[in-house]
């Protein structure tokens, strides 16, 4: 259990392209967290530095209290599911489970009833023994979770883990981590382009855009006050629409000649702090 | 592109021409060993229909010559590739792996060391061995053909990294993993045909060396089963029953490695061409 806090956190990678810039975030404990955004706006990056598998050019990232810019990745007790779930070929879905919990040096009886218990919440029980290319692409994501679940890390990350399901597995995959988070309780940073995902799973969500954080806040908040154009444009499905209209007197829209509306009380206020 | 029917017939005629070319002396040392010797002097050629015989691999099994060559080749063969796959495998995942000015600079001298006929590099590693005081032993044919060989089983093993994610190694070190088990419990295993190439080609390569061991080990010394042939031509006139023997129960060996290895063995060779 832990909180993850990013303060200035800055990627630069060779050649001077700013993957992520100045970026200030805390994250609480037991939080899901979601880092959205189009390609290339550096939310994957976040996520790798906080993994330990980027280096950070500046500021610092801590997990619980530590700060964990020299630590490696061996060391910082997370937990990472890949996009392409990366389990280990050679090894069966036990063998995949356990090779963490074998670094951690623990008895072979607490291995096996580790990974027994979190086989059965995955219900892989059946599948125990297999290799995963006998394995459809539902179960190998499965095993992914069950593997980063059994280690009990202080933080999950999660790299686009649904992205190569098909559409209806997604969605139902998408409940299934989001409960069993809750269950757990463990802090989660779950990196996605799909602002759906995001909205529907994150307690918060934080939308990058060019590296640049935009706005952090709940699904609700930021379907309803986007902080700037590009945060309303992106988010909500079909998208929104923007077009510009005068105001008068710094409280009304002017819609046409005949007809006008009120601004919203937050937009009066905005409007007038100018 | 279609081409005229008889280009077509010559084709295939030329195809059979060619493989009859490199199929003949493998026929000929296959239908001579279980010929006996005066056979093999009137009809070469004959199949070995009513004086089928196994006495010349039976008489070449009892030559001492033949006994402690191929008992040398082995130990040499075997030494050097347990020096050589580990040491070059795990050189590969450095080189292949970290990006950074030494491993690029050690991956140039690695391909450098690719190029070099190992006649010319003879002469400067005896004088080496001669300084280590391993002139005439096992180590020192050992040791000179696990450095001789290193580079192309660098430059294997690199090829077929290139196919195997580098996802696995950073899913390793979150597990919490070290670099060098990463290397042995998780990318080793998985380089297997690339292993599997390595070793039949290097096995066949120190197995049919002959001026090394001739050189290294020094005929007074101790004899591999290449050198022994040698020396079973000069010293006991012309048997060709016996020699046909000993040259099959030379290429035994290797050919039973090969076997044993071979569906890896081309997937191995060419891994890493292209992204599985």
């Amino acid at each position: 259990m832990a909180q993850v806090e990013f303060s200035e956190v800055t990627k630069e990678f060779a050649g001077g392209v700013r993957a992520v810039e100045n970026l200030n975030l805390r994250i609480d404990d037991g939080e899901f967290v979601v880092f959205v955004g189009p390609s290339g706006c550096g939310k994957t990056t976040a996520l790798r530095m906080t993994a330990g598998l980027e280096a950070i050019s500046e500021g610092t990232i801590s997990i619980g209290d530590r700060v964990v810019n020299d630590v490696p990745s061996s060391k910082r007790d997370i937990a990472m599911v890949f996009q392409n779930y990366a389990l280990y070929p050679h090894m069966s879905v036990f063998e995949n489970m356990a090779f963490g919990l074998q670094q951690q040096r623990l008895s072979k009886r607490e291995i096996e009833r580790r990974v027994r218990d979190i086989a059965q919440l995955l219900e892989l029980d059946q599948y125990l023994s297999r290799k995963p290319r006998a394995l459809s692409g539902g179960q190998r994501q499965r095993v992914a979770m069950g593997r980063a679940i059994v280690r009990e890390p202080a933080v999950f990350l999660m790299d686009e883990p649904l992205s190569n399901l098909d559409a209806k597995l997604r969605v139902q995959m998408r409940a299934e981590i989001r409960g069993l988070q809750r269950e757990i309780g463990t802090t989660t940073i779950y990196v996605t382009h799909d602002q759906v995902e995001a909205m529907t799973m994150g307690d918060r969500v934080a939308v990058l855009r060019n590296g640049v954080l935009q706005q952090v806040a709940t699904p609700h908040v930021l379907y309803h006050r986007p902080t700037n154009v590009f945060v309303a444009e992106f988010i909500g499905s079909p998208a929104m629409n923007l077009f510009e209209v005068p105001v008068d007197h710094g409280r009304e829209l002017v819609l046409d000649s005949s007809e006008r509306m009120p601004a919203p009380a937050w937009a009066v206020d905005q409007l007038s702090g100018r | 592109m279609t081409s005229p029917l008889w280009i077509g017939r010559y084709r295939s005629a030329f195809a059979v021409v060619v493989s009859a070319i490199f199929a003949a002396p493998l026929y000929l040392a296959l239908v001579n060993v279980f010929k006996p010797a005066d056979a093999i002097r009137a009809h070469p050629l004959a199949l070995p229909l009513h004086d089928f015989t196994t006495a010349n691999v039976a008489g070449a099994a009892q030559l001492s010559l033949v006994q402690h060559g191929l008992k040398t080749s082995l130990i040499i063969t075997v030494g050097s590739l347990l020096l050589m796959v580990p040491l070059s495998a795990m050189a590969a995942y450095y080189v292949s792996r970290w990006d950074s000015k030494v491993a690029r600079l050690l991956m140039l001298f690695f391909l450098f060391g690719l190029m070099l006929p190992p006649q010319v590099v003879l002469i400067p590693t005896t004088v080496i061995l001669r300084h280590l005081h391993l002139m005439f032993t096992y180590w020192g044919v050992i040791l000179n053909f696990a450095a001789y060989y290193l580079p192309f089983g660098v430059f294997v093993f690199s090829g077929f990294l290139r196919s195997v994610s580098r996802e696995l190694d950073e899913a390793g070190a979150i597990d919490g993993a070290s670099s060098l088990k990463i290397f042995w419990r998780i990318i080793f295993p998985l380089m297997r045909p690339a292993t599997a190439s390595v070793i039949v080609v290097t096995a066949l390569w120190t197995w049919n060396d002959f001026l090394s061991p001739l050189i290294i080990l020094g005929a007074a010394h101790g004899v591999t089963i290449t050198t022994g042939i040698y020396l079973a031509i000069g010293t006991y006139s012309i048997d060709y029953g016996q020699e046909f023997g000993v040259m099959f129960l030379a290429s035994l060996p290797v050919l039973a490695l090969f076997l044993f290895l071979q569906r890896y063995f081309v997937s191995g060779l060419t891994g890493g061409a292209t992204k599985g």
